[in-house]
C-alpha cells in the first residue's frame, strides 16, 4: 500500500507555521505542494503531509525589471501572466507553456518543479540560465543563486524544516537575448533534452553568455567551455559550430532508457547550434532544421 | 490506518468525511461516493480520463490526495448541471458525434467546461490546448473540438 504510514495531513496558513511542523523531528512530516511527484513516487516512511496550498506563496510580482514568483504558484499561472511573457525574451513563458498538459500545469507548482526534479523537469534549465535566486526559509533564512541551488539534489541539502519560498528573477537588460528549445517525441511528452541560452550582445560581439543543458542529467548543467569559446568574440558560423561541438562533448549524460548517450549528444549539438544561430547570428532557423 | 477528517464540497454539496489519509481524490469520488462518471485510465496524469474541476481548474483526480482537498470545491461530470437536463457541452458532444467509446468523454467535457468558464470565447488553438491532457484513443478529436467550438460560438 502506498503511504502506508501516513497518519495526518496538516494545513498551515503561514510559512512560520509550516516550518514549525516540518522542523519537528518526531512528526516525520514532508511538505506537499502540487503533489504530482508525490503520487508518482511516494516516500513510504512519511507520517504527516504538510499541504502548502494555503500559504501566501501563490504570486507573480514584477520588481525593478525582474520577477518574484512565489513557490506555490502553479505553472498554469506563469502561462497566463503577461509579466512572465514579457520577461527574458519570453523564455520563462515558453518553458512553462511547454510543461506537460494543461491539466498537469494546473497542479505542478514552481517550487515543486525545482525541489523535486526528475530528468525531464523543465523549469530548472531556464531558472539557471536566467541567473535566478532561490529564497529558502527555515529557522534561518538563506538566499542561494540558482548555480548554488543546482549543485546537488535539493532534497540532499535542504535541511529539516526548510522550504523554498520564492524564486527571484533578476532584471533582464535590453541588450540581452534568450532562447529555449526542448526536444520531445510528441508535443506533450517528457523532454529528452532541452537547452537554454542567455547572451548579451553589442552588435555581433557576444559580451556575455550562459549555455545550460537540461535533461542530460537530473540537474541542469552549464557548459562553461562552450561559453568561453563565444565570450567577447564576434559571432560567426564557425564559432557557433565550434561551441555546439564542445557543448555536445562536454556535457555529462546519465543513463536514460529512452535513448542512447550518443543520441543525446547529437541533440545537444543541434539544439545549441540552432539557438545560437537564431540569437547570436540572427538567422531564422525553422524548428525542423534544428535536427 | 488512522483516518483523517475531510471537509470538502463536491458538486455543490458539503461533505464531512472520515477517510484514509492516503486516499486519492479519484478513489474518494469513485469508491466512497460512487461518482463513477470520473474514470480511471492511466493513473499517472497522462490520459485525463479522471479530469475534475478543483477550485475552478481542471486537474487530474488521480494525481491528488483527497487530503489535499480539505476546504476546497470539486465539480465532477455528475455536477455539471444541477438538473436532469444535459449541459450544453454534453448536448454538443452528442450533436457532433464527439462520443465514440465514451471513456474519455467525461474528462474531455470537464476540461472544456473549465476552459469555457475562464474564457467563454476561445479560439480553436485555445480549445486544443485546454484538452491537451485528455487522450481519445478512438481519435475523434476533430468532432470534439467542433463540439466545444459550437458551445463557445453560442456564448
Amino acid at each position: 500500500m502506498r503511504l502506508a504510514k501516513l497518519q495526518r495531513v496538516s494545513y498551515p496558513e503561514t510559512v512560520a507555521e509550516a516550518i514549525q511542523i516540518l522542523s519537528d523531528k518526531k512528526r516525520g512530516a514532508v511538505a506537499l505542494s502540487g503533489g504530482v511527484s508525490f503520487v508518482f513516487s511516494p516516500l513510504q516512511s512519511v507520517e504527516e503531509l504538510v499541504s502548502l496550498s494555503r500559504l501566501p506563496l501563490n504570486y507573480i510580482k514584477r520588481k525593478n525589471g525582474g520577477l518574484r514568483i512565489g513557490a506555490t504558484t502553479p505553472i498554469a499561472d506563469l502561462v497566463t501572466s503577461r509579466a512572465v511573457k514579457n520577461y527574458g525574451d519570453g523564455i520563462l513563458w515558453e518553458t512553462a507553456h511547454r510543461i506537460g498538459s494543461t491539466l498537469n500545469r494546473n497542479l505542478i507548482t514552481v517550487g515543486g518543479n525545482l525541489v523535486q526534479p526528475f530528468i525531464w523537469s523543465d523549469l530548472s534549465t531556464v531558472v539557471l540560465a536566467l541567473r535566478a535566486g532561490i529564497k529558502i526559509q527555515g529557522k534561518k533564512s538563506r538566499d542561494l543563486s540558482a548555480e548554488e541551488f543546482f549543485t546537488r539534489l535539493p532534497r540532499q541539502f535542504l535541511k529539516r524544516g526548510e522550504l523554498v519560498t520564492e524564486i527571484v528573477f533578476p532584471p533582464f537588460p535590453k541588450n540581452y537575448r534568450a532562447a529555449y528549445e526542448k526536444f520531445t517525441l510528441t508535443e506533450n511528452d517528457f523532454a529528452l533534452l532541452k537547452v537554454a541560452v542567455v547572451l548579451a550582445r553589442s552588435g555581433r560581439v557576444c559580451r556575455d553568455v550562459i549555455i545550460v543543458v537540461g535533461g542530460a542529467t537530473i540537474l541542469p548543467q552549464r557548459v562553461l567551455s562552450a561559453e568561453e569559446i563565444l565570450r567577447k568574440k564576434i559571432g560567426s558560423q564557425i564559432l557557433v559550430n565550434e561551441a555546439s561541438e564542445v557543448a555536445a562533448e562536454e556535457i555529462k549524460v546519465s543513463r536514460d532508457i529512452r535513448c542512447s548517450e550518443e543520441y543525446k549528444r547529437d541533440l545537444c549539438r543541434a539544439l545549441v547550434r540552432g539557438i545560437l544561430e537564431r540569437i547570436l547570428l540572427d538567422q531564422k532557423v525553422p524548428e525542423w532544421k534544428l535536427f | 490506518m488512522k483516518k483523517i477528517t475531510l471537509k470538502i464540497t463536491i458538486n455543490g454539496r458539503k461533505h464531512t468525511l472520515r477517510i484514509d489519509p492516503n486516499l486519492r481524490l479519484l478513489d474518494l469520488l469513485r469508491d466512497e461516493l460512487r461518482l463513477t462518471g470520473t474514470k480511471e485510465g492511466c493513473g499517472i496524469g497522462e490520459c485525463g480520463a479522471c479530469t475534475v474541476i478543483l477550485d475552478g481548474r481542471a486537474v487530474n483526480a488521480c494525481l491528488i490526495l483527497a487530503g489535499q482537498c480539505n476546504g476546497r470545491e470539486v465539480v465532477t461530470i455528475e455536477g455539471l448541471t444541477g438538473k436532469d437536463d444535459l449541459h450544453p457541452l454534453q448536448q454538443a458532444f452528442i450533436d457532433h458525434g464527439a462520443v465514440q467509446c465514451g471513456f474519455c468523454t467525461p474528462g474531455m467535457i470537464m476540461s472544456a467546461a473549465a476552459l469555457l468558464d475562464q474564457n467563454p470565447t476561445p479560439t480553436e488553438e485555445d480549445i486544443r490546448e485546454a484538452i491537451s491532457g485528455n487522450l481519445c484513443r478512438c481519435t475523434g478529436y476533430t468532432q470534439i473540438v467542433e463540439a466545444i467550438q459550437a458551445v463557445a460560438d453560442d456564448n
